[in-house]
């Protein structure tokens, strides 16, 4: 038995050793293509760099040279585009983009969205949200029937809000896939706004996450619509909901009434407490001295610590912290306007 | 005779069936990798990472770099921090009492100026002697601690730090620009589920770089660290990313890992009376995990590379080894009612058997089987075949596996692009089993002894400073 | 009226050669436009020392602190240097006291004329300037409140800037290169070179030299990245000749504002619109010159 073993290892060690020769050659010549396909693209990129330039910026005649041939020289062309999207805004050029893009390239990412491959089917997707094929959008809701991927879901997401808001709107509420908010973030932040602010219409049907995403999109929108929907909601049942959109308020940074940010002086999350002493810097002093006080003596640190630096940044908030120093007799606050103090006068 | 006849057979039989089944699992793990990079093959990474590193995609992250006697290496690890593309992070040196020039050279290097801050005191440490800030980064600071251990300067960094992830990279390593973004996507993608995640570690030397950015990958030219690289890819491919598809992971290199504070702080942040302080950590936070019965996940990231200086000579290579083994063994044992144990679910019943059979004891098993092929060419005829068998299958583990990472490292990543290194570690993958196995094995079970009688010693690294020779001015 | 003689406390003209020659050079050191404006009464048969020490006197008590009367050895014209101004104030300022001179009833007896002149490079030599403006004068046909204009002056001369640009991106490294080189902006001529990383921009010892540099550059740049380099410029003895862009793509604010406290003239976000940084350095070097 032991003599059987010994060759039936030695057989399967020649055969491991065969299968990885036969690796090692592919492997040797999925190189040598490649450095081919980079030949052919660095050589495009050379000869034609300047010819998109012209072409783009400079209202130069379109060249037929420029329509790619072969993967190599689509690739150059997404390299192209891309330093130019990521780097620049110029609708012209975008719009130029796009119709060459519609024109020559949708061919290739057609055919790459019926790959096998789950990442060329991905790539492919990536390119058109952001050479913004819009021919292709048919293609994609088919594409959306075949068995997808999260990742290749979300994709479509962003492929529809670009290029049809309400189906993404239809879509995005009805879709039982779970993102995380950083994703949902990225699908609201390309919206219009007159889109986007019919999330607060029906705010309560969305998943927790997305009415996160929602709040944390339209605090970094800065549009004076939102300012009064991010109000409406410190009266939502939710406690996260209600702290969000006091950061939401900060970040927006327009405080045009005080009312619905005092009871959260007293609320029960040290967050909203926390939230509210940084809103205050956005309120001259003179209006909120009581409350920060109140604050400043409150037993969670971060709270404390906040409530000082906000007073700091007052022109008349060193004195009213020296002030408070001799009068109070809370231990910790004092120590907290001490340091902050200190470190505002040494700057 | 009779008595070692059986002996022979007996510990023969143990050894083969021992091998057959490290084997098996490695041969398992590497099939889950493969799958895993398969998917990913060839798929365009941009596209995350210009959405993200826009501040309002991620989330902020001081990054930690505990320096003791570093003089050679800080500096161009802080170089390859600031060149890192990620949209908001601190970066907090923590000089752990060092009795060489690091301090000065930092300071006048990012021109450090002391100020006041205020600092929480999340977990006791020794003292904070002064804190110093960048007057050309403003979010690079300097810590002058008592020296307490790489675990204190550590906890110090946690303490100061304002944001709510921290990563650890050590005071001779140097991070791609894009790793820190790559490595947070998990954390991001999850929303929080996933609390801590390490980076892929790579070997510098050899590779040519200038203030912290490396402009040509290279194979080093040393067998010793050749052999240290097919290792390291090794231990990648087979390990690491099987375990953490399922959640199984135990060690994430404390050279480049990340991890949500609020856990670390309650797991009680890194303990400074153990040799391997960031397996301890990630122990203790899957306990907390467990204990909170959190659905809460550790990760490794295949991608992400932190560039790290290998040992260039046998001595310090053994001390290295000496260390990680005993250190390994020391966790694996001050946990030890973990195995096993229903409490922990898989972590129990899967991460700890395989770390105590494959990862702690495999060497004392593999280093009988060396012997036994010794005794057993003195002792004749009989024995050989068993002795043959063994040396077959330790072509398998070391030779074939060691190949097959080789050249799946090679279709996936592409880290060593020339034909020519390629066949070179291809060649010395062959000679793998007859001089680093054994040495190596050797050196573990001599930390395996260590521990056993509690010898400590650190042993410290002899650094030549990544740069080569290169001085930063 | 006559009883009361003031002596008035007015610069000569050989007084002023001295300073002149001062404010000529830092016309172009330092990029300030003087305008010299020359009076003389219209009506010359008539000069009397009475007349002629009241516009003394009326001129003193309308120049500003900074302008400079004085007068010609001839004694019939009165100088102003105007610093820092072009001629469009010196043309307000005439008209504003010509109106008050034909107002008032007191002035009367005063007729002027005048000549402007606007200096915006260093050829002038000071006994140049005065013949020229003599001559403007000196002939019959202009009339009484008349405004002349002496034009030789006024050309400013081109200066040369350095224009480094630091970008990793090679194709958008090109397009910066195009569209800088293509950036006209009068009495500017820009010297463009480009880097790719900013070890590179450094090694090339190109940013000691004396002349203005305008650079736009990456925050985020292999060997040496953005921030460094910006603190060796600003920590150089004349940083004031350093005009720095910084671009970014990281949408943070505190990024941004470690970037304007350490110095930058101006942080962009990536993506950006290239009109819109064409106009901002066209806009930024049109006000070197006031």
């Amino acid at each position: 038995m032991i003599k059987l073993t010994v060759s039936t290892l030695l057989a399967i060690i020649f055969f491991l050793l065969v299968v990885l020769f036969i690796f090692l050659m592919y492997l040797l010549v999925q190189r040598q293509r490649e450095s081919y396909f980079e030949k052919v693209r660095d050589r495009y990129l050379q000869n034609y760099s300047q010819f998109w330039y012209d072409y783009l910026f400079n209202n130069a005649l379109f060249s037929i040279v420029l329509v790619p041939r072969g993967s190599a020289q689509v690739e150059a062309i997404e390299k192209i585009f891309s330093s130019y999207l990521k780097n620049i805004r110029n609708e012209q050029v975008e719009l130029k983009i796009k119709q060459f893009s519609n024109q020559y390239l949708k061919a290739f990412y057609e055919k790459d969205l019926s790959s096998k491959r789950w990442s060329i089917r991905m790539n492919a997707l990536y390119r058109i949200a952001d050479l913004q094929i819009d021919e292709l959008l048919t293609k994609c809701q088919e594409f959306e029937k075949n068995n997808i991927t999260d990742e290749e879901h979300f994709q479509l997401l962003k492929i529809y809000s670009l290029f049809q808001p309400d189906l993404f709107m239809e879509k995005i509420k009805n879709s039982n896939v779970n993102y995380a908010e950083s994703e949902y973030r990225r699908l609201f932040i390309l919206l219009d706004d007159n889109v986007f602010i019919r999330f607060f219409h029906d705010f309560n049907s969305l998943s927790a996450k997305m009415q996160f995403a929602v709040i944390d999109t339209a605090a970094v929108k800065r549009n004076m619509e939102y300012l009064d929907e991010l109000k409406k909601l410190l009266h939502h049942d939710t406690p996260e909901i209600n702290i969000r959109a006091l950061k939401g308020l900060y970040e927006i940074g327009i405080i045009d009434e005080m009312d619905p940010f005092v009871p959260f002086v007293t609320s029960e999350m040290w967050e909203a407490r926390l939230m509210v002493a940084k809103i205050f810097k956005h309120v001259p002093l003179t209006y909120t001295y009581s409350y920060l006080e109140q604050l400043l003596q409150d037993e969670n640190w971060w709270v404390r610590s906040q409530a000082a630096k906000t007073i700091v940044e007052d022109r008349h908030g060193i004195a009213k912290l020296q002030q408070f120093i001799e009068s109070s007799n809370d231990q910790y606050a004092i120590e907290m306007a001490q340091e902050i103090a200190a470190r505002k006068e040494g700057k | 005779m009779k008595i070692i006849d059986s002996c022979m057979m007996f510990f023969g039989g143990i050894i083969l069936f021992y091998m057959l089944f490290v084997i098996v699992s490695y041969c398992t793990m590497f099939i889950i990798a493969m799958l895993d990079l398969r998917k990913r093959y060839r798929l365009d990474l941009s596209e995350y990472d210009d959405a993200h590193i826009d501040a309002f995609y991620s989330k902020p992250v001081s990054l930690l770099v505990p320096a003791y006697n570093e003089e050679v290496g800080v500096v161009d690890t802080v170089y390859s921090l600031l060149n890192l593309r990620y949209p908001q992070t601190e970066i907090i040196i923590i000089n752990d009492g060092s009795t060489d020039q690091t301090l000065q050279t930092v300071i006048e290097h990012f021109q450090m100026k002391p100020i006041n801050k205020i600092v929480r005191t999340n977990i006791p440490t020794k003292d904070i002697k002064q804190i110093y800030e960048s007057e050309i980064y403003k979010n690079c600071i300097l810590v002058d601690k008592e020296n307490g251990g790489k675990a204190d300067a550590l906890n110090v960094g946690i303490n100061v730090s304002q944001y709510p992830y921290f990563c650890s990279i050590d005071g001779d390593s140097i991070l791609d620009e894009k790793s820190l973004l790559r490595v947070m996507k998990p954390i991001i993608l999850s929303d929080g589920e996933v609390i801590a995640a390490g980076g892929n570690i790579r070997i510098a030397n050899g590779a040519k770089m200038q203030f912290g950015s490396i402009y040509e990958t290279q194979l080093p030219s040393n067998y010793l660290v050749i052999m240290q690289v097919i290792e390291y890819l090794r231990a990648f491919l087979m390990g690491r990313i099987a375990l953490s598809k399922f959640n199984l992971v135990l060690i994430i290199s404390g050279a480049f890992s990340v991890f949500s504070k609020k856990w670390a702080v309650e797991a009680g942040g890194y303990s400074t009376n153990i040799i391997g302080e960031d397996m301890e950590l990630v122990v203790n936070i899957h306990r907390l995990i467990k204990e909170k019965k959190e659905n809460k996940r550790i990760e490794f990231v295949p991608d992400p590379v932190c560039w790290t200086e290998a040992p260039q000579t046998l001595g310090v290579l053994r001390n290295q080894r000496r260390r990680w083994h005993q250190g390994l063994f020391e966790s694996l044992w001050k946990h030890k009612k973990m195995t096993l144990n229903p409490r922990y679910g898989m972590i129990g019943f899967l991460s700890f058997p395989y770390f105590w059979l494959v990862e702690c004891l495999g060497p004392l098993v593999e280093l009988g089987g060396y012997i036994y092929i010794v005794i057993a060419f003195f002792l004749g005829k009989i024995y050989y075949e068993v002795a043959l068998m063994l040396l077959l299958l330790f072509v398998i583990y070391g030779v074939i596996f060691s190949i097959a990472a080789i050249l799946f490292e090679s279709w996936s990543m592409n880290t060593y692009p020339k034909k020519r290194e390629l066949l070179r570690m291809i060649l010395l993958a062959f000679t793998e089993i007859f001089w680093y196995r054994p040495l190596t094995l050797f050196w573990r079970c001599e930390g395996l002894l260590r521990f056993v009688l509690r010898k400590s010693d650190w042993g410290n690294m002899k650094r030549v400073g990544i740069a080569e020779k290169e001085k930063s001015v | 009226m006559n009883d009361i003689k003031f002596t008035h406390d007015i610069m000569q003209e050989h007084e002023v050669e001295r300073y002149f020659k001062i404010w000529r050079e830092s016309v172009i050191r330092s990029r300030l436009t003087i305008t010299a404006v020359f009076l003389k009464t219209a009506n010359a048969t008539q000069l009397n020392e009475n007349v002629n020490d009241q516009v003394t006197s009326f001129l003193q008590s309308k120049i500003r602190k900074t302008d400079l009367l004085f007068q010609l050895s001839d004694g019939d014209h009165w100088g102003i240097f105007f610093l820092q101004s072009s001629d469009v104030e010196a043309r307000a300022f005439l008209k504003r006291i010509f109106a008050i001179l034909k107002a008032e009833r007191k002035f009367q007896q005063i007729a002027l004329k005048a000549s402007i002149t606007e200096i915006r490079n260093n050829n002038v030599i000071f006994e140049e300037l005065l013949n020229k403006n003599k001559q403007m004068l000196s002939g019959d046909e202009q009339f009484t409140w008349s405004i002349a204009e002496v034009k030789d002056y006024c050309e400013q001369p081109t200066e040369f800037v350095k224009v480094s640009i630091i970008e990793q991106n090679a194709i958008f490294r090109q397009v910066l290169e195009s569209t800088l080189n293509q950036i006209n902006i009068p009495y500017f001529s820009l010297d463009v070179k480009v880097y790719e990383d900013g070890y590179s921009f450094l090694q090339s010892d190109d940013y000691k030299s004396g002349h203005m540099h305008l650079i736009l550059m990456n925050d985020i740049l292999p060997l040496k990245n953005g921030l460094e380099i910006l603190h060796i410029l600003r920590h150089m003895p004349n940083e004031k000749k350093f005009i720095i862009y910084m671009m970014s793509e990281r949408n943070s604010e505190g990024a941004a504002l470690n970037a304007y406290e350490g110095g930058v003239d101006e942080y962009i976000v990536k993506p950006f619109n290239l009109r819109l940084l064409e106009a901002k350095i066209k806009r930024t070097f049109a006000r070197f010159w006031q």
